[in-house]
């Protein structure tokens, strides 16, 4: 499995965890070990267990949550037995959210906070000066946190990471959130950094931004069994239908030969906008935009990070103050980009229930929970029905807040990226069901960086750049 | 006054009003007032206009005191009746107690405004952490709280949010957007609390200190000043 040549940092032995001492086990009897300097990564279907093991690898559970039992061991010693201060100088994690990791408010207070962390003995700005310079950040050294992009925070949680002198960095899905450009230069850091001797463990769902230089593939199936490992870059090809059999993600090949439906004829206008202007405080996120959605169609915004896209989505929906004119045929959804904001309730059938409710006032409650039923079932989500949907995995829980939109039978549907964070098998499921509710009348406008999926789905594409929407043909 | 050792400014202001409170002099209430209203102005780093609308809070108080003094005495201290306002008797002695109730007011207000706005909040949470060993636990604990609060405020911008797109009538106050915000507040300190540990934070650990907070012998002099002229204005103002 391992590079025998090299010793191995990371060593599991018969890891079973459970979240309660009741419930089945997410993962049972997993055993590997990962050499030093390696750069592993792990794919395995939406929900299989995947960040779960990545967190016990870093000693967060069993202590925040659930039972763990078997061993880590990372340079010899038991994660799990290791208090915080020791753990971090061996292994460190990047979260797949940007946001909620951060205690300080600055990036320069973050980065000593690590230092102070673990008594680094020597100049400590000097040294936070130096982690800032190899993410590329020594401009951002006082800036405010909160006012950085997805991609930004990322880098500052790398820097974080680093700052703990690790000799393992688990990373899980660090690019969930963060948009293709700001994804090209982190990986190219951490490519950087691997070379130079730090162990990646990096859980993921696509494997393209990391094939220019991982170790090898192990690939987790639904059941949290480690069904296939040891998988080289040079066999990666060959071994295709591992990938693809269990409905994950390998290259853009699934694209393929998909385009888009045609829109009804005759046209008719679902959304259209004249000199449209938001802005945040002093500053423009757009002006003076013009365009105009077909109904029944499906319609694409992209554009990169920061860029306005959420902004407009929020417009359209009818959220936030805006000038100029802006005329929506009917209600309109909206999907959030984080799933998590989108919850209301603490089961995910009452989540179902909410909007069910809210869309039929009139309608009996056993009626209600036949149709809750009926569309968990459809969306695979039968299971955790009465689960949290905190508890969901993410791509989970953006299946969740899509259905729960979707159960409302608005006529006008806004999704802001809908296919973070999903295996292939669930982004064809999303794309192909909004696709059928697109042919029964329904419009849908997606913001979305993912160009080549805009491109197989969509009627149209907008790009916002810079302020300014143009269109892209 | 903004740079002196936040722990010890604090530890002498509490001091101070502690002295303070034993006496119920009109003529010192004010004198403390005019030396804080004073030392906050003149400190560089204070924007003027939050000082006067910071201020306006305590006058009010002071303003509700002095007309309840006023207009309101107890029996025992009504005597030398002075006229007749709005129906009611006013004694000279109302004046006196109406006084002594608003300057008080106003000379806590002023310690305090003086204690707020010349401290940085972190400054004084790394001082409370270096000086008088407040465990890590506690002062970060506090520092994330603080930072918490525009996070509260963009959750409600989110509830809010997310119940319109879902049709969902709801109150300002209802449980239907108070109990998510909760939740989502649980979740976000959980995330923040694993982050931090993750950057190996560890309350029983040794920690280096990166902010460093000095403490120097203006500090004690200010404490040992403030006390004394405290203990000299109640005893002979």
């Amino acid at each position: 499995m391992t590079d025998p040549e090299r010793s191995s940092l990371l060593s599991c032995s018969g890891l079973t965890f459970r979240y309660g001492q009741k419930k089945a086990p997410v993962f049972k009897d997993l055993t590997f070990s990962v050499g030093r300097g390696e750069a592993v990564v792990l794919t395995g279907p939406s929900g299989c267990g995947k960040s779960t093991l990545a967190y016990c690898l870093a000693g967060l559970y069993p202590e925040y949550a659930g039972v763990l039992e078997g061993e880590i061991l990372v340079g010899g010693a038991n994660i799990t037995l290791l208090p915080p201060s020791q753990r971090a100088k061996r292994v460190s994690i990047m979260f797949q959210n940007p946001d909620n990791q951060f205690c300080m408010g600055r990036v320069d207070h973050e980065i000593l906070f690590a230092l102070e962390n673990i008594a680094y003995s020597g100049n400590m700005r000097a040294r936070m000066r130096e982690l800032l310079r190899i993410v590329g950040l020594e401009q951002e050294e006082t800036a405010p946190i909160h006012t950085l992009s997805g991609g930004t925070k990322q880098k500052v949680a790398l820097a974080t990471a680093m700052a703990t002198e690790a000799e393992m960095l688990i990373l899980d899905e660090p690019f969930a959130n963060v948009d293709p450009a700001a994804c090209i230069e982190l990986a190219k850091k951490l490519k950087e950094l691997n070379r130079a001797g730090l162990t990646l463990f990096i859980v993921d769902h696509r494997l393209g931004y990391w094939r220019p230089f991982l170790s090898w593939v192990m690939i987790m199936d639904q059941n949290g069994q480690i069904r296939e490992a040891g998988i080289y870059p040079d066999e990666l090809e060959d071994r295709k239908a591992a990938f693809t059999d269990r409905g994950l993600f390998f290259g853009e090949e699934w694209l393929a030969g998909r385009i888009p439906l045609d829109p009804p004829s005759p046209a008719e206008t679902a959304v259209e906008a004249e000199d449209l202007t938001v802005l945040y405080g002093r500053k423009t996120v757009f002006s003076s935009l013009a365009f105009a959605v077909q109904k029944g169609a499906i319609t694409a915004l992209v554009g990169r990070n920061g860029s306005g896209k959420s902004t407009l989505l929020s417009a359209v929906a009818g959220l936030i103050r805006f000038d100029g004119s802006l005329r929506v045929s009917a209600k309109v959804g909206l999907v959030f980009q984080n799933p998590r904001y989108q919850f209301l309730s603490l089961k995910v059938r009452d989540e179902i229930l909410v909007t069910l409710k809210g869309a039929r006032p009139a309608m009996a409650d056993s009626e209600l929970s036949a149709m809750a039923e009926a569309l968990l079932a459809e969306f695979g989500l039968s299971e955790y029905a009465d689960a949290s949907p905190y508890a969901l995995s993410q791509g989970q829980q953006r299946r969740l807040a899509i259905l729960s939109m979707l159960a409302g039978d608005r006529p006008i549907m806004l999704l802001d990226e809908p296919t973070y964070a999903q295996d292939e098998r669930a982004t064809r499921f999303i794309m192909e069901l909004l696709q059928k509710q697109v042919s029964g009348g329904l419009t849908v406008i997606i913001a979305t960086h993912d160009f080549a999926l805009a491109r197989a789905f969509a009627n149209r594409i907008f790009q916002l750049e810079d302020g300014a929407i143009s269109e892209w043909k | 006054m903004d740079r002196l050792n936040p722990g010890y400014k604090f530890l002498t202001l509490i001091i101070a009003s502690l002295i303070l409170s034993i006496s119920y002099n009109i003529r010192l209430n004010l004198l403390v007032f005019l030396i804080s209203f004073a030392a906050t102005a003149f400190t560089p780093s204070v924007n003027k206009k939050r000082m006067l609308f910071g201020m306006l809070p305590f006058f009010l108080a002071a303003a509700g005191m002095f007309m309840s003094g006023f207009l309101f005495p107890s029996a025992a201290e009504a005597a030398g009746t002075a006229g007749i306002l709005g129906g009611r008797t006013v004694y000279v002695t109302s004046w006196d107690s109406a006084m002594k109730l608003s300057s008080r007011v106003l000379a806590f207000g002023g310690i305090g405004m003086l204690f707020a706005l010349t401290t940085n909040s972190m400054d004084f949470i790394m001082s409370l952490m270096q000086q008088f060993r407040l465990p890590p636990k506690f002062a970060y604990g506090l520092l994330a709280a603080y930072h918490f609060f525009p996070v509260v405020r963009s959750e409600y911008g989110i509830v809010r949010a997310a119940l319109a797109v879902r049709g969902v009538k709801a109150g300002p106050l209802s449980r239907k957007r108070i109990f998510p915000m909760l939740v989502h507040a649980l979740e976000r300190s959980e995330n923040i609390a694993m982050a931090m540990e993750s950057r190996g934070f560890d309350n029983d650990a040794p920690r280096g200190v990166a902010f460093l907070v000095s403490l120097r012998k203006v500090d004690f002099f200010f404490l040992f000043a403030t006390t004394a002229g405290m203990i000299a204005g109640v005893i002979f103002v």
